[in-house]
This record gives structure tokens, C-alpha cells and sequence, in this order.
């Protein structure tokens, strides 16, 4: 483990996280977006009973839903992501949080045709950097003595210059990676 | 201890202050400056030529009328999303309330080298239409002596085009919200086009499709010839309205709800879609090829032969009222398709048929045409639409219509060659022999 982990976070963990929505455009159009993260998340206990701070770092990817092959002339995105969090937290027989994420986004745009249409220009086939900030409700599950945490969460979304989306429902499971910690959670 | 608390919460605050700007960065963040004259990758629709099919392309092409990029807003016309449309059955009204979250009507754009690029469907489709009505509007004088500059001022005001609207209908007081898809319309009421959702059957998504914008543009031009640009509606539920209709051959609103006028719009529409396109099939290859109707040649100016008789059933062409349209419109295909190659020709050839088209209405009015009319039905003076083709009344009045048509044609060789063609197609039913003196005459 790295020295500033040491010192910071007496206890860390992995683990993933799946997310769906859906998102709505400036008409009433309605898509499917799927989300998967990995993440890594220290737990810092606060001078207060059973109270933690928990940062985290994230990695992530999401697709709107495909409609297949048969569709007409669309737009289709596929979305990395890379971001921090901080959460506020409270370990009891189920673990309340509230956290705050920040994530930088790369978003692959492709023009998707069907056989009867071409085009010469390469411009709609690109990529975008995009900022997101979201905030998230959960409610952890400790399983296995605390060693597994079964998290359900409702994540408000905010997307710079994207707003068809505004929220996300998931649930994430993180296994600790210090047994001795976990058990004091 | 406390030191180490303190180093905890010193690190804590770093962290929360990158957080915070990177949240910072995200809410400054606003749509890219575009700089006129404008030029957007949209979907184009390149029509045959004698050497090449039609076809359609993802094209840079410039919007020359184009005023707020990320609106979709322009000198005579605008694209508009997130529109509710709502219907009240009880009166037949239509009230438009445009999305009240004005954040989310502005489309989602990227300046990329001085093109305007959509970041996501829906904008494709906006810019796409926005061009399919600019190329219309620039093309009119080529299908009516009509500038578009002069279609649009007797408007007054920008003609609304709803890009994927929502219907809310209304029926006493139970409302219903649909979500079309698949289709476009015109609302003569309102001067409005409806651009409904695409589907999983459509290849090239009806709202961006030139042909079929074509088409509904075409009714726009049906009521600005045949209805002089009024909307007439059928009012008043009364015995005494009901007795007033039923001896009013042209009572205020009957044209509108005749079947066989309707079919005859609908042609002329199908007509007017040639004109612009070039192409005798508004839906080729709109559709997927598994697509039920996407094999169906009825709707074609050269598709399989059938006759107004055929129409007792719906086995040869299925599309009720458009069956009529599409035999109106084979018999003009007919003559332009000898002006093809003349573009001259064929711009004198459309500019007689909407003379004409202007004229029908009027001449309905005298003998012997008056006299072709049959006295309108219960339904039809009941202010209810026609559900299907009731014969011999549909044949009668569409023989008036034709009759009329023909009288008010202005060139000989035309006129003579329509009569043959009308009588082909039409038949007995659809042309009675006492109807066609006109074409003696």
C-alpha cells in the first residue's frame, strides 16, 4: 500500500459498482444508459461514534441502450470516466451515506448508418471531454462480518453540457481489503 | 493525535477543494459560439438524375436561413422540440404548449471546424429538417409561381415545425398522452408540421426524410390552391345547421371532410413531393426491408396498375383514401415525367396544375359542377369525416372534382391527355360519363 494511504485510511476496499437510467432529449425521446464502475474507497472513522469520512477514485463506462442494427440514422455514445469522492458515512447494522463525486469524462460519439446512406465527412465520429458532478444516496448492507458491503444507491447527475440525464439507480459491492479493520466497522 | 487529525483534514480539504473544482469547471461550461453563414452536417437527399439513382448522404451543407443555431430557429420557419400537442376531441380543436423547461428545447451542438455538428440524435434530426424546409422553401418557385419569401409573409409569422411532439387528447375529461411514431402531418388549422418520433422500421427517419417533408409541404400548397389559404371548418351540431348543410353543396367545411377530397389532397401532396424530389415514391426505401409496407408499390407513381373500381376492396391498394390520391397523382406523373429532362417544362406543367388546383373550388359553385355534386351526406352534414369509401356518393363527387379540373385546365393537349388518363384510372365510378363532356367541350 502507498505510504499516503498509510497514513490517511486505516482500512481500504475495492470493488464495482452497476448503474441504470434513463435520459431524456430536448424532444421526449427516451433512452437506456448502463454504467459499471470499479472503485477504491478508504474509510477514515471521524471523532464521532461510528462515523466515517470515505474517500474514493473511480473508474467507469456506460453505453446508451443499442436498438440494433435495424434502426434508423442515429447517434450512438459510449462514455469512459475517471473521477474522485468523498463520502460521509455511518456504520450500523446498515450504513447510511452521503457522497459527492467529481469525474472527468471521454465520450465516443459514432454515426451509426444504415446501408442506403454514406457520407464523406468524418466529422460526427469523434470524441468529447466532458465534467460530470453527481451526488449520491446510499444505504450499505455489511455482509460476511462487515467484509462485504452491499450498497444500493440513488446518484443524482449533473453533466456538463449533456443534461438528458439526471439521475442514475445502482448498487455497488466492495470487498475490504484490511480483515482486521473491517471487523471494527 | 491531534496532529494527526489535523494532517487527516488538511488532506480531507484538498481533496473536497478539487471536488469542488471540478464542479466549478462543469456549471461554466455553456454551448459553443457559431458564426453565420452556417453550415451543418445534416442528412441530404440528392435526387436521380438520368445517370444516377437517387440518394441520400451525411453532407456539410450550408443554412443560409438559419438565425439561432442551437434553436433551430430561421428567417421563415423553426424546428421545436419538446412540444406537447394537445387535442380536445369534444371540440376537434388543437393547442400547441411548448416545453416549459426552456434549458432542455436548446439542441445539443459542437462548433468542429466551423460546421455545426449534433452531438446526439435528436439534433441530427433537427438540422436535418431544418434543411429539408430550407431546400423546400427554396425550390418553391420551381413547383408554383410562389416565392417561399411570399408563402411566408401572408403568414405573418414562422411557420413551426414539432420535431418528435408529444399528443395529449383529451376526451371529456380523461386526457391521454400519446407518443406517435412513424408518420408526419400537416395541420392545416394551424399552418404547423408534426415530425413524430422515428421507429426501429424506419432506415431514414421520417422527421429528417426530404421526400416525405415534401409531401407534407404539399398540403401546405393544396390549401393554399384548392382552400385559398383558408381553413374552413364544419361547425354547429343543431337540426337546423344539420338541414342548412344538407342544401349547401359548399357548406364551410365539407372539403375537408369528403373522403374522396381527401384522397385527392393527398395526391396532389404526393405530386408536389415528385415535384421537389424527383422520386415517384415518397417511402422508397424509408422503411426496413421486413417492414410490412416497405414492399408496398400502391403509394408509387409507377407502381401496380389498379383502378378506382379496385377500391370496393382493399386487396389491390390498402390505404383507403390515399388509393384515391395516388391515382389523381399517376395521372399528372403521367405528363411530367415527358418534361423530366426539361426543367423548364416541368416548372410550366406544375404551374398549371396548382392554377388549376386554384380554381376548383370556385367552379363548384357554377354549373354544370354544382350540378355534379352530390347533396352531402348525413355523415358529411353531421361534420363527421367519412370513415371509408361509400360508393356511388364518393364517386360522384370525386367525378365533380375531376370535371372541374379538366374544365379549368389551360392547355389543350393536356387537358385531352388528363381526360384519357381519368378515365383509365378513374373509371365509371370515379368519372361518370355524364361528368366527362368537360372533355369535349
Amino acid at each position: 500500500m502507498f505510504a499516503l494511504f498509510d497514513s490517511l485510511l486505516p482500512l481500504m476496499s475495492l470493488g464495482i459498482a452497476v448503474a441504470g437510467g434513463e435520459r431524456t432529449d430536448a424532444g421526449f425521446t427516451t433512452s437506456n444508459i448502463s454504467e459499471y464502475e470499479i472503485f477504491t474507497q478508504g474509510y477514515l472513522q471521524l471523532p464521532f461514534d461510528n462515523v466515517f469520512l470515505r474517500p474514493g477514485a473511480r473508474l467507469g463506462f456506460g453505453y446508451n441502450d443499442s436498438d440494433g442494427p435495424s434502426n434508423p440514422i442515429r447517434i450512438f455514445e459510449t462514455t469512459y470516466k475517471a473521477g474522485a469522492e468523498l463520502a460521509l458515512l455511518y456504520s450500523g447494522i446498515v450504513v447510511p451515506t452521503f457522497s459527492i463525486q467529481g469525474f472527468v469524462l471521454n465520450r465516443a460519439l459514432k454515426l451509426s448508418l444504415p446501408d442506403n446512406v454514406t457520407t464523406n465527412s468524418n466529422l460526427m465520429n469523434r470524441t468529447e471531454w466532458l465534467y460530470s458532478n453527481t451526488v449520491s444516496l446510499s444505504v450499505g448492507i455489511p455482509v460476511f462480518d462487515g467484509r462485504v458491503l452491499i450498497e444500493p444507491f440513488y446518484r443524482l447527475v449533473n453533466i456538463d453540457n449533456d443534461f438528458r440525464q439526471d439521475d442514475l439507480f445502482g448498487c455497488e459491492f466492495s470487498v475490504s481489503m484490511n480483515l482486521q479493520a473491517a471487523d471494527s466497522l | 493525535m491531534k496532529s494527526d487529525w489535523m494532517k487527516t483534514l488538511s488532506a480531507l480539504a484538498r481533496i473536497a477543494a478539487g471536488i469542488t473544482l471540478t464542479l466549478t469547471i462543469s456549471c461554466s461550461s455553456s454551448q459553443p459560439n457559431f458564426e453565420a453563414p452556417y453550415k451543418a452536417n445534416v442528412i441530404s437527399f440528392t435526387p436521380r438524375t438520368s445517370a444516377s439513382d437517387e440518394a441520400w448522404t451525411i453532407d456539410t451543407k450550408e443554412l443560409t436561413t438559419l438565425e439561432q443555431p442551437s434553436k433551430v430557429q430561421g428567417k421563415y420557419f423553426e424546428i421545436v422540440t419538446g412540444a406537447s400537442i394537445k387535442i380536445d376531441s369534444s371540440t376537434g380543436s388543437l393547442t400547441v404548449a411548448t416545453s416549459t423547461n426552456h434549458d432542455r428545447s436548446d439542441l445539443r451542438l459542437e462548433n468542429k471546424n466551423g460546421v455545426i455538428i449534433a452531438r446526439d440524435t435528436l439534433s441530427l434530426y433537427a438540422l436535418s429538417a431544418f434543411h429539408s424546409f430550407e431546400q423546400l422553401f427554396k425550390q418553391l418557385i420551381q413547383v408554383i409561381p410562389v416565392s417561399g419569401e411570399k408563402l411566408f409573409d401572408e403568414n405573418g409569422e414562422r411557420l413551426k415545425v414539432f420535431l418528435e411532439p408529444s399528443l395529449v387528447e383529451r376526451i371529456e375529461l380523461v386526457s391521454t398522452v400519446l407518443t406517435p411514431k412513424t408518420n408526419a402531418a400537416f395541420n392545416p388549422e394551424r399552418n404547423d408540421f408534426y415530425l413524430f418520433k422515428s421507429s426501429n422500421v424506419e432506415k431514414i427517419p421520417l422527421a429528417a426524410n426530404y421526400k416525405v417533408i415534401a409531401h407534407e409541404f404539399g398540403h401546405l400548397i393544396f390549401k393554399k390552391s384548392f382552400d385559398a389559404g383558408r381553413m374552413e371548418k364544419c361547425q354547429g351540431e343543431g337540426e337546423q345547421e344539420f338541414s342548412e348543410r344538407k342544401s349547401d353543396k359548399n357548406f364551410a367545411g365539407r372539403w375537408g371532410l369528403e373522403y374522396s377530397i381527401s384522397g385527392i389532397n393527398e395526391g396532389f401532396a404526393d405530386f408536389i413531393s415528385y415535384m421537389f424530389t424527383r422520386s415517384t415514391d415518397p417511402l422508397k426505401d424509408a422503411f426496413i426491408a421486413s417492414y410490412q409496407g416497405a414492399q408496398d408499390d400502391s403509394r408509387s407513381l409507377e407502381g401496380t396498375a389498379f383502378t378506382f373500381n379496385d377500391l370496393i376492396s382493399d386487396e389491390v391498394c390498402s390505404g383507403r383514401f390515399y388509393c384515391i390520391g395516388t391515382l389523381f397523382a399517376r395521372a399528372l406523373y403521367q405528363i411530367a415525367k415527358n418534361y423530366e429532362s426539361q426543367p423548364e417544362l416541368i416548372t410550366q406543367f406544375s404551374y398549371r396544375v396548382y392554377a388549376t388546383m386554384t380554381q376548383v373550388r370556385e367552379l363548384f359553385k357554377q354549373s354544370p359542377f354544382l350540378d355534379f355534386l352530390p347533396t352531402p351526406s348525413d355523415t358529411i352534414a353531421k361534420c363527421v369525416r367519412s370513415p371509408q369509401i361509400t360508393l356511388p356518393y364518393d364517386g360522384s363527387v370525386l367525378s365533380a372534382f375531376l370535371a372541374a379540373f379538366i374544365s379549368a385546365y389551360p392547355d389543350e393537349k393536356e387537358k385531352n391527355a388528363l381526360c384519357a388518363s381519368f378515365e383509365q384510372l378513374f373509371g365509371e365510378l370515379g368519372f361518370k360519363k355524364e361528368t366527362r363532356r368537360v372533355c369535349t367541350l
